[in-house]
């Protein structure tokens, strides 16, 4: 039960709203949209390893397929 | 599997997610599926013995290991699908939800059809003799 992976989400998602707004706010649109695509995919790679171990959990204990 | 811990971990969670919902809702999605799918690791680890406790009575009962593990298997797949559909409600996507529903229930339906022709072999062989 590790609460850092939520932590991590979260300031993530934070850092990624606040830098959208810099850049936005200094004309840089596009560099915005770059930065949320990135923390976008950062978090999803991270949720990815989360959902294969629990498959693999659920592999073990129900000895499914 | 301490209690305690997991009610904390969700409420930690929920709170988190909803800061993130203004600013970036998609982290907000992002966070609720990660705290179910870690609350759901830690609990399936935890269902060790009731998994043995089943299977021991399903060989003491002499019923045979099929319905056991025809058991557990569809429990394992109800669990994923309500993860995964409770994820995709969240989120305001209630007809993906829905189909994964369907799929969850056809999936449990497949794997219960030796079952059923168990059952009408066994109620024909009561009717014919």
């Amino acid at each position: 039960m590790d609460v850092d992976l939520i932590f991590q989400i979260a300031a993530i998602g934070i850092v990624v709203a606040v830098l959208n707004m810099l850049l936005q706010r200094s004309g840089r649109e596009e560099q915005a949209m770059m930065t949320t695509i990135a923390g976008l995919i950062v978090v999803l790679m991270m949720i990815i390893t989360q959902i294969s171990i629990l498959f693999e959990t659920i592999k073990q204990v129900f000895n499914l397929y | 599997m301490n209690i305690f811990i997991i009610v904390s971990f969700g409420i930690i969670s929920a709170v988190l997610s909803l800061v993130l919902k203004q600013y970036k809702p998609e982290y907000s999605m992002f966070i609720s599926l990660a705290s179910g799918i870690l609350i759901f690791i830690s609990v399936i680890a935890a269902i060790n013995p009731i998994i043995r406790y089943i299977t021991e009575l399903t060989e003491n009962a002499g019923l045979g290991g099929m319905y056991a593990e025809v058991l557990l298997k569809s429990l394992a797949v109800c669990y994923l699908t309500q993860l995964a559909s409770d994820c995709c409600k969240d989120a305001g996507e209630t007809a993906i939800a829905g189909k994964l529903q369907i799929a969850g229930k056809i999936a449990v339906l497949i794997m219960a059809l030796p079952i059923f022709k168990s059952i009408t072999e066994i109620i024909t062989g009561l009717i014919d003799t």
